[in-house]
């Protein structure tokens, strides 16, 4: 059936989330209330969705819906309030109906049509008879169904806001406990207060909220704290205390207090000694916080620290080796100058699109792509890249930028970038066969002059073929074809994938 | 001339490639046959198969479960008669115990001086 309104009527009856909803009494009324009207066997609210209609409420008919081939509600959509076919074997829409030409053989029918505040039809409030009516409804049955089919509409709107309060509700609710559970975490990092006079201990309430104690179990005395105390700050702490009595006004310190479940709590600890007149300590008050969120926080601190200071100085390792190879291999200075600052530049585009990322990996293609940006002057067709997208670590990442930045500078020295003519294919694919599966990455230069195998092998040569071979495995295999030079990269993709470990 | 027929053989262990690069032909400027390895485990795959092996010169940290530090206990311990050259760092020099007689050089090392070191551990 050809329904361009379909998609239209099929989000209104979704905004009312009604289809395949149990019987409701209310529905069930407003039908038997029809019946009674129309003085029909067959009463039925029904609702037309994209390929079916399917049935609210229904009185002397079985299924609980049908094929939209059966419905003859479908054609009442098309009227703007009220369908009456007197005899449905005589009608062209409906005559060749199964519902009308085999079981139940049905014969008249008269709906109202049901619509949606937004002018949407969206099914009928029907009543069906098996003997055909040819006087169909009196003016007084049809302005009934009409009246019950728009109370079918308000019952649906009613049941549509309370479903949305609800809604509301519980979003409110789940605001609520949202809130109880910051302010709960507020309280579980604020701090118990100690109070000793003598050898008597006063905690406050916290050391049960925060540290877990039943106040019951709690010995009041000075031991009792530092038995908490872990063993290796215990006896710090107990010389800071003894220390303090005999000179200071104060003591802090940051300890280790084992909760009531056993583990510790990271504290900072601050006490106030009060003296009598002779200057004997005769109280000492205190707060003990909980610090274990911080502490924890100042230790991811510390480790992301090390493991930036650990790639600074692999970064300025890989640069001081660069600049020592290229020198050491190069012609004239000029030329080595003219080499490591071109070999910085794409180990640099490498960097920036690692650390453009949070995930410090680099897409594959966005590496080639940064390590040939030196060499691409903009002439389309020069580069044809192309390959599943892959996610890289950093090692690979460099490495591959230093292979292609070393192949592509060749490519301009000697090859097909040397041309007009020329292009380089950059392609790869994943093996994903095997245990560990493989990436080959093929790099075929075609349309410059003819090349031949240079006389001697550069740092440049063993970039390519043991720069990325040499970091995460694999073979190259780099050949001086007449037609063009081709390298052939195989390495595992777990290798390509390696994040950097930092070993301690 | 009969004191060295063939050159003294050196194994280079560093996970950064491009710096093996660069260590392997310090070592063969200064006369050595060279050989690589990338990580602890492989470096003593190749102490166990190549008896030849007078010196081992060793980054630090690396992927695997040997470290720098671990390889130049396990050499003190199974090739006692090969000499260590430890190399990191400084940041990430961890003061855990070293060989007494395993030199430590902190990168970015000095070029003539891990030379000369290595050649008097040979001599």
């Amino acid at each position: 059936m050809n329904d361009p309104a379909g998609h239209v009527r099929k989000a209104a009856l979704s905004g009312y989330d009604i289809l395949q909803t149990p019987a409701e009494t209310g529905f069930d009324d407003l039908v038997a209330l029809a019946t009674q009207i129309c003085e029909t066997p067959v009463g039925l609210i029904s609702f037309v969705a994209s390929d079916r209609q399917w049935f609210k409420a229904r009185i002397g008919f079985a299924p609980c819906e049908t094929p939209l081939s059966q419905s003859i509600c479908a054609h009442a959509l098309a009227e703007r309030d009220i369908l009456i076919i007197p005899d449905l074997t005589q009608d062209l829409r409906t005559r060749d109906n199964t519902l009308v030409t085999g079981e139940p053989f049905i014969r008249f029918y008269a709906g109202a049509v049901l619509t949606a505040a937004n002018g949407i039809a969206i099914g009928t409030l029907c009543v069906i008879d098996s003997k055909p009516r040819p006087e169909g409804l009196t003016p007084q049955q049809a302005s009934g169904l009409q009246a019950l089919a728009r109370q079918v509409m308000t019952q649906l709107e009613l049941r549509r806001v309370i479903r949305e309060r609800d809604r509301a509700l519980t979003t409110s609710d789940e605001a609520r406990d949202a809130l109880q559970i910051s302010e709960e975490r507020f309280r579980l990092s604020s701090r118990a207060t100690m109070d000793r006079e003598g050898d008597t201990f006063h905690w406050d309430d916290a050391l049960t909220r925060v540290y877990g104690y039943v106040a019951s179990t709690v010995t009041p005395t000075a031991a009792w704290w530092f038995e908490h105390i872990h063993p290796e700050d215990r006896d710090r702490v107990r010389q800071k205390v003894l220390s303090a009595t005999e000179v200071g006004p104060r003591w802090a310190d940051a300890y280790r207090f084992q909760r009531a479940d056993g583990t510790y709590a990271d504290v900072l600890n601050q006490a106030f000694l009060v003296r009598s007149k002779a200057g004997r300590v005769v109280r000492m008050t205190g707060v003990m916080l909980d610090n274990s969120a911080r502490a924890a926080a100042d230790q991811h601190q510390s480790l992301l620290n090390h493991e930036l200071s650990h790639r600074l100085k692999n970064t300025l390792a890989i640069v001081q080796a660069i600049a020592a190879q290229t020198l050491r291999n190069a012609s004239s200075l000029d030329s080595a100058r003219d080499a490591l600052l071109r070999r910085l530049i794409a180990l640099g585009k490498a960097h920036d699109i690692l650390l453009a990322s949070n995930t410090e990996q680099a897409g594959m293609e966005a590496v080639i792509r940064g390590a040939l940006a030196l060499h691409d002057n903009q002439q389309a067709g020069r580069f044809r890249i192309g390959g599943p997208p892959l996610e890289i670590g950093p090692k690979a990442a460099l490495a591959l930028a230093l292979m292609i930045h070393e192949l592509a500078t060749n490519a301009a020295k000697y090859g097909a970038l040397s041309t007009e003519a020329g292009h380089i294919g950059i392609r790869w694919q994943i093996d994903a066969a095997g245990d560990d599966p493989q990436l080959r990455l093929c790099w075929t230069e075609s349309g410059g002059p003819p090349v031949s195998t240079p006389s001697r092998t550069g740092f440049g040569t063993r970039l390519i073929e043991r720069g990325l071979a040499g970091t995460i495995g694999g073979t190259v295999k780099l050949e001086y074809q007449p037609s063009g030079v081709t390298c052939d990269l195989v390495a595992p993709v777990a290798g390509f994938q390696e994040k950097v470990e930092i070993l301690n | 001339m009969n004191k060295i027929i063939s050159k003294p053989t050196a194994l280079i262990v560093e996970d950064e490639n491009i710096t093996r690069m660069e260590t392997m032909d310090i070592f063969a400027d200064a006369g050595f046959d060279v050989i690589e390895a990338w990580t602890g485990d492989m470096a003593l795959h190749l102490l166990g198969k190549l008896p030849t092996i007078q010196l081992v010169f060793t980054d630090v940290l690396m992927p695997g479960r040997v470290d720098g530090i671990r390889l130049a206990q396990l050499i003190a311990e199974r090739w006692p008669e090969t000499a260590v050259m430890v190399c990191s760092g400084p940041l990430a020099f961890r003061p855990r115990t070293l060989p007494d007689k395993a030199r430590f050089f902190p990168k970015p090392f000095n070029l003539n001086e891990v030379s000369a070191t290595a050649l008097a551990l040979v001599a």
